[in-house]
């Protein structure tokens, strides 16, 4: 019997029960809120900010940012929305704590990498995996971090330009503008040599 | 190439690996997640429950602060007004030569009203016990001894003159010490306190055995069992503990010097026998009483129950002093039964609502190693953590 998924409506509604809930003081409303959006606010971050290791961190951090807002959340937007504010806050935060620290941006290890491969590739299909991935995180580590969350929320995960915008606290025009100058970066930088970049994060490592 | 082709390119290389990847979290590392996350929460709350019990306190710990400024200063211009009035006249030695320590500050004096003629050395001795609203003088190497009630027994190494301000029966007890070393055991059991100004220092005591020299114009004290709490000219309290002595000239710590300690030791077995100090006399002829019995016409021994009572009271009337006198009297009668240790967890408790953590760890560390009821471990744990430097925010709840 197949699983049947509750609507979008039906989760927001459930979300602001819960949300009433918590705004009274139930911790155990909290706590069944922030267990339904682990999965996608942890998936959200690393698409953001690659595998890195500190994401566990920067979960509880969001969940704890959360709890604390929760009496400041005035039901505006929904909640997902409120919560992927904080998310994409955080991601940016933390691009920018690592941008200023560059010399200590670790490059990605093997089994950082392997948390993003479905689990039923074949060993040469995952080592092709990774060698894309790594890639692909050196480009964007090349990026603003502005432009990288705007990337990342327009171009990866595809969202609309106006709810990109509402997650980032920009208007439309703003995102597609950084969408567009990250595109034309990455853009200049595969055309640079890709390879060079491999050779670097080899070389890093 | 065009530039469609090459963003088109970016999108091929760059954003579908990204999609294409899978961020999911498997199931023990949700777990691990959840598990983390539950306990930054539980911090949280437990720091939340922390700053709504300060809030909630802070208010009610206003007044009482307010009013006893107000009755300190009231007492503070009770005692001193007489120094415009009279200086204390210094003590003569048999030689003729002024020997009573004259400190630089004013000396501390009882008030006019309260003294009667002092003794004068080569006197025979006063008989039975010393009463209040007298003064026990000793010459330089002398020793003069005496009881109040039951309660007090003093030794005074001369030169100097210690003066009894105030007695009650069953209650506070207030000594003035002007110059000389004063040697005191001091039973407190039946619930009250014991002070003695002294040059620079104002010494509280619950029940304990301690000393309080005069030094020029500052005072050392010194202690040997219990716990006293000493105030110097500035308002700041030290809490001075068994085997440490203090001195208000630098405000610090110390061992107890030798030859103090052997006084000390001597007075608390009962000071027999001459020193090589001097001649021993017996300002109150009669010897001491150690009994821990009330002295005749007071209040018999109050049992803890009532004692306890009274803590709460004067705990929920913010009568911090009294309460920690009460507690202070009920963790010495009661040191391994379940009064005294929720005794000295109230002391703990009132110690942190003050600010004062070390004086919270000082109670703390006077409870058994296991508590008989496991309700009072878990606070005592959770106050523990907190009387820890920089602990607070962190400790779990209770």
């Amino acid at each position: 019997m197949p699983i049947r998924r509750p609507s979008p409506a039906a989760e927001a509604a459930e979300d602001a029960r819960l949300v009433a809930a918590a705004e009274a003081g139930d911790r155990g409303a909290f706590d069944k809120l922030y267990r339904r959006h682990l999965d996608s606010v942890y998936a959200r971050l690393t698409r953001v900010i690659g595998p890195a290791p500190e994401r566990d961190d920067l979960v509880q951090q969001i969940f704890l940012d959360v709890y604390r807002a929760m009496r400041r959340f005035r039901g505006d937007a929904s909640f997902a929305t409120y919560l992927h504010r904080i998310v994409v806050n955080v991601a940016y935060e933390h691009l920018e704590r690592r941008r200023r620290g560059r010399g200590r941006n670790e490059p990605l290890e093997d089994r950082q990498l392997e948390t993003l491969i479905a689990p039923g590739a074949s060993p040469e299909q995952r080592a092709r995996e990774r060698e894309e991935l790594r890639r692909v995180f050196a480009l964007l580590d090349r990026l603003s971090p502005k432009r990288r969350a705007a990337f990342v929320l327009v171009a990866v995960e595809c969202l609309p330009l106006e709810e990109a915008a509402a997650l980032l606290g920009a208007n439309a025009p703003a995102i597609k503008q950084r969408v567009l100058d990250a595109r034309r970066e990455l853009a200049a930088a595969l055309d640079r040599n890709v390879d060079h970049v491999n050779k670097t994060e080899r070389e890093r490592q | 190439m065009s530039t469609n082709e090459r963003l088109a390119r970016v999108d091929t290389e760059i954003a579908a690996p990204l999609r294409d990847a899978s961020p999911a979290v498997d199931e023990l590392h949700r777990a691990r997640l959840v598990s983390a996350i539950d306990g930054v929460l539980d911090r949280e709350d437990a720091a939340r429950d922390a700053r709504r019990r300060a809030k909630a306190q802070r208010p009610r710990r206003r007044w009482p602060i307010v009013a006893g400024a107000a009755v300190a200063a009231a007492a503070l211009v009770l005692v001193l007004r007489p120094y415009g009035r009279r200086a204390p006249s210094p003590v003569p030695a048999p030689s003729g030569t002024v020997v009573a320590a004259t400190p630089a500050s004013p000396p501390i004096a009882p008030p006019p009203s309260l003294l009667r003629p002092v003794q004068e050395p080569g006197r025979e001795a006063p008989s039975s016990v010393l009463a209040p609203t007298t003064s026990l003088v000793a010459l330089r190497g002398e020793r003069a001894r005496a009881t109040i009630d039951a309660r007090v027994r003093l030794t005074l190494v001369g030169a100097g003159r210690v003066s009894v301000l105030a007695a009650a029966h069953d209650g506070d007890i207030e000594l003035a010490l002007d110059g000389g070393r004063l040697l005191v055991e001091y039973d407190g059991h039946t619930g009250g306190t014991l002070r003695v100004r002294s040059p620079g220092a104002i010494t509280t005591v619950v029940g304990t055995v301690f000393a309080v020299e005069a030094i020029g114009a500052g005072s050392r004290v010194a202690v040997t069992r219990g716990q006293v709490r000493t105030e110097d000219t500035a308002g700041r309290r030290t809490p001075v503990s068994a085997g440490t002595s203090w001195t208000s000239a630098d405000g610090r710590s110390a061992p107890i010097p030798d030859d103090l300690a052997k006084a000390l030791a001597e007075h608390q077995s009962g000071g027999a026998g001459q020193t090589s100090e001097g001649s021993d006399r017996r300002g109150a002829a009669e010897p001491p009483e150690r009994a821990r019995r009330p002295a005749a016409g007071t209040e018999p021994t109050v049992d803890l129950d009532t004692l306890y009572a009274r803590a709460e009271t004067a705990m929920r009337e913010r009568s911090l002093g009294e309460a920690r006198r009460a507690l202070e009297t009920i963790a010495a009668r009661d040191p391994r039964g379940r009064l005294g240790e929720t005794a000295l967890l109230d002391l703990a408790r009132l110690a942190l609502a003050d600010g004062d953590r070390a004086e919270a760890r000082r109670a703390l560390d006077r409870l058994p190693a296991t508590l008989r009821d496991p309700a009072l471990s878990e606070t005592a744990a959770h106050l523990r953590c907190r009387a820890q430097p920089g602990g607070g925010d962190d400790c779990p709840t209770r």
